[in-house]
């Protein structure tokens, strides 16, 4: 593979650890399966925790191909909390819409969710060897915590009541040896060897689609957004997607019949002409490109009935699959990941109850089915499965011109953040107008800290959160609550209290920061998100969803609703 | 619900869907009455009703000896 713009893959060498009689002596806490970007967002999120982890990388360098190349705001924010986003920030291309044509005419023009409070764009695209890259790069920011394992292939699990032994093959020696971890979590992508080990399968939805994927080099100007074409006159009866990463490395995904024949259809000389004719109805088939990276993909949304197994934990592809439509994949990964790193991070660390990997398993398996639907809705519009589908998406993409709301059966639902609203940890609260209710997650809101403008999603993540807006007349928290917050600020448990005041000034002192509300024309920005009245206390837990929200708390339903969010006493509380 | 149609709109709504059929010919029969039916979907812009017509539309369907 030669090397496309600015990136190197670094070779890591595979170094086994120090071994005694074949064994790793160390007894590890965490164990990783995979140096994915799953894999590596989980282990920051430990190490954030300090809670240390090995992760198990059967390569030597981060992936080859483009791959996942659509990061949403969502996963924007948690790269944030782990450190993470400038570099993501610093390459990547932000977009905020796309547009989708019939032959040659728009039918559609779509935009995600943006405004002018938002700190972060609604996605960027940046290739999956730049994402893992900066995962390497911000895991290395703690020494001691994350040990990346480089060519070691997990070759056998074995797991028992308190622990998991497994076997890895170093390729950087002769045999295998053994280690011994306290958990397991499987980031070890759609192959999982985890998962076939231990007999699992995925089930859902397959889809007899198959596609292919092309990056060519392009030195195109046109702008990043994702478009689409419906029966392009120089394919006809194709579809195909194309979106733009840095480097002027360009995105083409198309269907192929049914019947064709894959390995043909991937060669470089029936992609090029498809390719170029593509290019020439765009009108930039005059400029110089180049192919770079072909792959092949089918469509599936297929999920393991169980995330958790006693002492080993799934997330990412390993434990679901989704249509590639939306892109629900990499991002559903990262959402896994910071799902389970604060839990995991809390058991371990005698912080929370075992009760919170089983509300791991709940609440990402909800948002699988979430993203599964929304993902299956796209796949059936993209790549009809029936004679059914294809009539009524050759009505619908022929009428969207003239009708507006047709048109948005076009649209390709994107990837929104999920609630968890059946979630175990959440604690009954008080009805929120238009605010986010328990399991939701954060909303956005410009505020005015301690160190000038900022965003409450920058003072979010790695702590619980205690989200009070404050009266303006009171200036300060209700003493008896006042003194719970106090207490729990300097306790164990990595806790905040973030004040929101309409007027006066930002202060942080210890574990509590006061921010300003942004005043604009309609109101307090903040307040009005979150539909919180002066006085209102919002409890997030370290993912920052809602744990509990409430009108006046006294601080015994606080500090319930803190012991029901840590797991500790989930069957009380429902 | 709204309005039923008088005996005289379905009248003419039949014939004009009928002279319609025959004129976009058998091949494009199947597209028009599918786009006929989005455009109708979103007129009645009530899920239930529309449900309703296409489990109606569905039930006892046979296949056509009349229309062949």
């Amino acid at each position: 593979m030669d090397p496309i713009g600015p990136f190197v893959h670094t070779e890591h060498s595979a170094v086994p650890p120090a071994l005694e009689a074949g064994r790793d002596p160390v007894r590890h806490r965490v164990a990783i399966a995979g140096g994915g970007p799953v894999g590596l967002a989980l282990a920051l999120a430990l190490a954030k925790w300090d809670v240390a982890s090995v992760i198990l990388e059967a390569d030597t360098t981060v992936c080859v191909g483009s791959r996942a190349i659509c990061i949403s705001r969502r996963s924007l924010e948690i790269l944030g909390e782990l450190g993470a986003l400038d570099a993501h920030l610093a390459r990547g291309l932000p977009w905020e819409g796309g547009r989708t044509f019939h032959r040659t005419d728009e039918i559609l023009r779509f935009g995600m969710p943006q405004d002018a409070l938002q700190r972060l764009p609604p996605m960027i695209n940046l290739q999956q060897y730049w994402i893992e890259h900066n995962l390497v790069e911000a895991a290395a920011a703690h020494p001691g915590l994350i040990d990346i394992r480089w060519g070691s292939e997990l070759v056998g699990v074995e797991a028992d009541d308190d622990g998991v032994s497994l076997t890895v093959r170093c390729a950087g020696a002769g045999a295998e040896h053994a280690m011994r971890a306290d958990w397991l979590v499987a980031c070890d992508g759609g192959q999982s060897f985890v998962r076939r080990s231990m007999g699992l399968k995925l089930e859902g939805t397959a889809f007899e689609g198959k596609y292919v994927i092309v990056d060519i080099t392009l030195p195109s100007a046109y702008p990043a957004e994702r478009r689409a074409w419906f029966d392009p006159p120089s394919n006809p009866g194709s579809t195909v997607l194309m979106h733009k990463q840095p480097d002027d490395l360009w995105r083409l995904d198309y269907q192929i019949p049914d019947d064709a024949d894959l390995e043909a259809e991937l060669r470089p000389e029936r992609v090029g002409p498809f390719v170029q004719r593509h290019l020439d109805m765009i009108g930039e088939g005059h400029l110089p490109w180049e192919i770079v990276w072909i792959s092949a993909y089918r469509a599936g949304a297929m999920s393991l009935d169980r995330y958790r197994h006693g002492r080993i934990l799934f997330a990412g592809n390993a434990a679901h699959a989704m249509p590639i439509f939306g892109v629900r994949g990499l991002n559903s990964g990262f959402d896994d990941a910071h799902n389970l790193g604060w839990k995991l991070a809390s058991v371990v660390r005698g912080l929370g109850g075992d009760a919170l990997l089983d509300s791991y398993d709940t609440e990402r398996r909800h948002a699988y089915r979430v993203n599964a639907a929304s993902a299956i809705q796209s796949t059936e519009f993209m790549a009809p499965p029936s004679r059914g589908f294809s009539l009524m998406r050759e009505a619908a993409i022929t009428l969207a011109h003239r009708h507006a709301s047709i048109a948005q059966l076009a649209n390709p639902r994107q990837t929104l953040p999920i609630g968890y609203p059946d979630s175990p940890l959440s604690t009954a609260s008080d009805p929120a107008a238009g605010g986010p209710a328990p399991g939701d997650p954060p909303r956005e809101a410009p505020l005015r800290g301690p160190q000038g403008a900022t965003h409450l999603s920058a003072l979010l993540g790695s702590a619980w959160t205690v989200l009070a807006f404050v009266a303006p007349q009171a200036a300060r928290l209700d003493p008896a609550l006042d003194g719970l917050l106090g207490a729990l600020e300097r306790g164990p448990l990595p806790l905040r209290t973030l004040e929101v005041v309409a007027t006066g000034e930002p202060t942080r002192a210890g574990h509590r920061i006061r921010a300003v509300d942004d005043a604009t024309a309609e109101g307090r920005v903040a307040a009005t998100r979150w539909g919180a009245l002066d006085g209102a206390v919002v409890l997030l837990r370290p993912d920052g969803h809602v744990a509990g929200r409430w009108r006046r708390p006294d601080p015994a339903t606080l500090g319930a609703a803190l012991d029901a969010a840590r797991g500790l006493c989930a069957e009380a509380v429902r | 619900m709204s309005p039923a149609l008088s005996p005289e709109a379905r009248d003419a709504l039949y014939r004009e869907c009928a002279l319609a059929i025959t004129a976009v010919g058998r091949e494009r029969e199947p597209l028009f009455l599918a786009r006929l039916a989005l455009l109708l979907m979103e007129a009645v812009g009530d899920e239930a009703r529309c449900r309703e017509a296409i489990e109606a539309a569905a039930r006892e369907l046979p296949v056509p000896s009349l229309s062949r």
